[in-house]
């Protein structure tokens, strides 16, 4: 059976309702298109988003549980310290794993193929296709973050980041073992995957999912020994920051004089993310400004 | 009708729910320039000193920090492509036995590249909140190969039995630090630790080493 094709080789181009559209032909203000063209291109929810990833995880965990368990069985013995980062990785899926369970993420499958038997016989076999899987996952949990962003979630873009980059570190060990000089040979971390589904997709392509290679159930956590890490859940501080608001001093804002511009204003604060609650006592405030202003008029 | 000039300070805060105002797209990514601007003179004096034998250093760490200065160098043209105006590109070595004790060198890049991620993990949030999901990519590109860079650093650092590098292997996190409430932050902790002026260990200049970078065996050079 050949080995995975190269996932460098696969792009995926990111998905948008209005693709083909128009903001013209359906009699929309820019602004307006704008909005809706970012509403639309974030077509992943939060919950499609870290099922995809927690199905990842448990591949990744899978696949370490039984390449440690069979570790002395290689053309090439997996030894130390290779043996000790296989074993470090596997407990960071683990702990990855959990915290998105917990978060409420359900694995779309847990039944994986191997999609060459050498896999789990042949050490380079092995070790490039470490590389290119931690490739994907750093990729996937890249195009997590923007997908993130886009919904106005930069806690969970943290998140992401701090998952992705972890998965890099795996990437780089996985290249060394593989004897590849320097092992630390990108730039930037390979940008594949519009969005987290299309690292789905190419997980199935490659026969890691649904394939018709030999078939391995997830085995669970308790082959990890997690003593291997630290940093067990995405902790620490937080950037918690709202966009500089224009024309704040003195004399009111551009644009936001009138009706519709109050409300224009009220929608974009919606969308950098201030609550419902908030935006909602503004609004009943102003409003009440408003009728006491009218009635002194009236007056 | 009430424009939002009309409204009280504790409107306003009310509004903003007591949230800091972010660091501008042009702040930001002229703080990481500057980070990046460090990174490729303190590996390149590095670099010569282990070309010239007062630094003791492999062959095979040797290509790998020429590769990290690689890198970095290409980020930091990224950087400044896009717009990005380093703050400044002279730095200062906080102790002298980082360019000469392979021990200070490696917890030194271990401990640089881990504020490196952390900088680029508030970079990333901030530029999520200023809806840039685009640079949100780009952030965690770049992170990533900052993490890869510390786990390198601290593989041979573990080899070495390198004092004071903790844990049993150099993929030791499950999830990376987070230190950052803002990048400027990440500057702060780099002026604090004698980067920016302040270290007593010697002066480096960045034009001194921006064009002597090997990049053999690097690819990926653009996000």
């Amino acid at each position: 059976m050949e080995a995975p094709d190269n996932l460098s080789q696969m792009r995926f181009s990111r998905r948008t309702l209005l693709k083909g559209a128009g903001a013209g032909a359906m009699g929309l203000t820019l602004a307006q298109a704008g909005l809706l063209r970012s509403a639309a291109a974030a077509s992943e929810s939060v919950s499609d988003i870290v099922n995809i990833a927690i199905t990842a995880e448990e591949l990744a965990i899978t696949l370490l549980t039984n390449v440690i368990k069979n570790a002395s069985g290689y053309d090439q013995p997996i030894k130390e310290p290779v043996l000790s980062v296989l074993k470090g990785a596997l407990a960071s899926e683990v702990y990855h794993r959990d915290y998105l369970a917990k978060a409420g993420a359900t694995p779309l499958t847990q039944a994986f193929t191997v999609p060459d038997p050498k896999i789990l016989s042949d050490y380079d076999t092995l070790f490039t296709t470490v590389v290119q899987l931690e490739s994907a996952f750093v990729a996937a949990y890249t195009a997590a973050a923007a997908e993130f962003a886009d919904m106005g979630k930069p806690e969970l873009v943290k998140v992401a980041f701090q998952i992705g980059a972890v998965e890099a570190e795996h990437r780089v060990l996985a290249n060394y073992a593989l004897g590849h000089r320097p092992a630390n040979n990108m730039a930037f971390e390979a940008n594949l995957f519009g969005a987290v589904g299309d690292a789905a997709a190419a997980l199935k392509k490659l026969g890691f999912i649904g394939g018709s290679g030999k078939q391995v159930s997830y085995p669970g956590t308790s082959g990890a020994d997690l003593s291997y890490v630290s940093h067990t859940y995405p902790g620490g501080p937080s950037v918690s920051c709202m966009p500089a608001m224009p024309g704040t001093g003195g004399g009111g804002m551009a644009g936001t004089s009138g009706e519709g511009g109050l409300e224009q204003m009220l929608g974009i604060l919606g969308l950098f993310g201030v609550g419902a609650a908030v935006v909602g006592v503004l609004t009943r405030r102003l409003t009440a400004q408003r009728e006491e202003r009218a009635e002194q008029r009236a007056d | 009708m009430a424009a939002l000039g009309d409204l009280g300070s504790s409107d306003l805060a009310t509004l903003r729910g007591g949230a800091k105002t972010c660091e501008s797209v042009q702040t930001i990514i002229n703080i990481a320039a500057t980070a990046e601007a460090l990174a490729v003179s303190a590996l390149g004096a590095a670099i010569g000193n282990a070309e010239s034998g007062k630094l003791q250093l492999s062959s095979e760490q040797l290509r790998f920090v020429k590769a990290a200065q690689c890198e970095e160098k290409d980020h930091y043209d990224y950087l400044v492509a896009a717009g990005a105006r380093p703050l400044t590109t002279t730095f200062t070595l906080p102790n002298s036995r980082i360019g000469t004790d392979p021990a200070t060198f490696l917890k030194t890049v271990v401990g640089l590249e881990e504020a490196f991620i952390a900088a680029y993990m508030a970079a990333a949030q901030e530029f999520a909140s200023l809806g840039q999901p685009s640079l949100v990519r780009v952030a965690l590109q770049i992170g990533g190969v900052e993490a890869e860079h510390r786990a390198h650093a601290r593989f041979y650092a573990i080899t070495a039995n390198v004092p004071g590098v903790p844990g049993k292997v150099p993929n030791n996190v499950a999830f990376e630090k987070a230190m950052f409430t803002s990048v400027g932050a990440a500057a702060g902790a780099l002026k604090s630790g004698g980067w920016l002026g302040s270290g007593s260990g010697g002066t480096l200049d960045f034009s001194d080493f921006a064009s002597h970078v090997d990049c053999s065996g690097v690819s990926n050079t653009r996000p």
